[in-house]
């Protein structure tokens, strides 16, 4: 009950912030602003799905941690950005293009999707779910991932506040060039 | 200071028109599909640009309501497109 | 000083801007092309972003313009994903080499 006060403060709190900066910080609708962040924030309550009823999960406290973490992504992701810009200006395009599958240590739900989003923006890979998997496309073969990955699948566990479990899926006999099994 | 803005808003535009090309040629729909991320996050940068050239904040909003009906629009192409014959090219493999 | 630092960012993010356009048109296939435009463009923004709110008149208005681009972050992130897995399922290679 205490902890679904909570959340629901919570997410009070984060949508009339957002409200606020939106409307770039006038007073005039605040209270029209507040009525909607309240109902936003209720939401959740009344479109509860049965299988997260166990833990619900808190929005604000996570989208902190997030905002902790945002130095360290948003540094990383201009990495990102420079390495792929000087792949495409430079005259001979060094591009050595490779697929790998990841297998995921975090529990199915909106944590995976964020991860493979941030890997997006690491330099050179590109990142989808599929199933307890995360498809990478590498720009650059002869580099290893893995640490990366597994740093960045750490990161969005503390941030959705979820442990890290042994990987679901089966361990891939091919691990290059695995886009032949597509489905 | 406008005169910035309003070169590099310019300039922007320019690189939105060259991504076209992509539009144009293809091959795969995925690949025109792309041109709709372009249009998303060119178009927010120009307005935003625009907005403090031309002191209008409320161009602002307008980036952002650009910028993520371009994402809408990716969405609603891969939700619709599903049973369309595959739009694909193998001699693109090569 | 706070000036010359605001049109750096802002030349800087146009710049990746044009390196993202450039990728878009001289990468070989759908993926490769992903990455140019989810990497270069959102850091072309983002560094244009910077660059303005170091102009902002008040910080509701810098922290407004963070909030567009850490939106159209998450919405392209989510898109690129849409569209790489779109590609997939329609048994698109990827080129290799």
């Amino acid at each position: 009950m205490i902890s679904q006060l909570a959340g629901l403060l919570g997410r009070f709190t984060l949508f009339l912030g957002i409200w606020w900066l939106l409307t770039d910080g006038r007073q005039a609708g605040l209270m029209f602003g507040g009525g909607i962040a309240a109902a936003a924030a209720m939401l959740p309550l009344a479109i509860a799905e049965p299988r997260d009823a166990g833990k619900p999960r808190a929005l604000l406290p996570t989208v902190l941690r997030g905002l902790v973490l945002l130095p360290f992504f948003l540094w990383q992701s201009l990495y990102g950005g420079i390495d792929v810009a000087v792949r495409a200006l430079k005259p001979r395009m060094p591009l050595a293009p490779s697929v790998f599958d990841y297998r995921l240590r975090l529990p199915p739900g909106p944590a995976p999707v964020m991860l493979a989003s941030l890997v997006s923006l690491m330099p050179g890979t590109l990142a989808t779910v599929s199933g307890a998997r995360l498809r990478v496309h590498v720009l650059d073969a002869t580099r290893n991932y893995q640490d990366e990955l597994e740093l960045l699948e750490a990161q969005v566990a503390w941030i959705f506040d979820v442990a890290l479990q042994a990987p679901q899926a089966p361990a891939p006999n091919v691990w290059q060039h695995s886009t032949e099994q597509d489905v | 200071m406008t005169t910035l803005y309003l070169a590099l808003t310019l300039f922007l535009l320019l690189t939105l028109a060259a991504g076209f090309w992509r539009v144009r040629h293809g091959p795969t729909a995925a690949d025109r599909m792309l041109a709709a991320q372009l249009f998303g996050t060119t178009s927010a940068a120009i307005l935003l640009l625009l907005a403090e050239a031309l002191e209008l904040p409320a161009l602002r909003d307008v980036a952002l309501v650009l910028a993520l009906l371009a994402v809408i629009a990716v969405i609603a192409f891969t939700a619709s497109v599903k049973t369309a014959t595959p739009d694909q090219d193998s001699r693109d493999d090569r | 000083m706070i000036v010359s630092l605001s049109i750096a960012l802002l030349l800087a993010g146009v710049g990746f801007f044009f390196a993202g356009t450039v990728g878009l048109l001289r990468f070989p296939d759908v993926y490769t092309r992903l990455h140019a435009l989810t990497k270069a463009d959102n850091l072309g923004l983002g560094l244009i972003v910077l660059g303005l709110m170091l102009r902002a008149e008040t910080g509701a208005a810098a922290g407004k313009l963070l909030v567009i681009w850490l939106l159209v972050l998450t919405a392209s992130g989510a898109a690129s994903q849409l569209v790489a897995s779109w590609a997939r399922a329609r048994r698109i290679r990827p080129w290799q080499g």
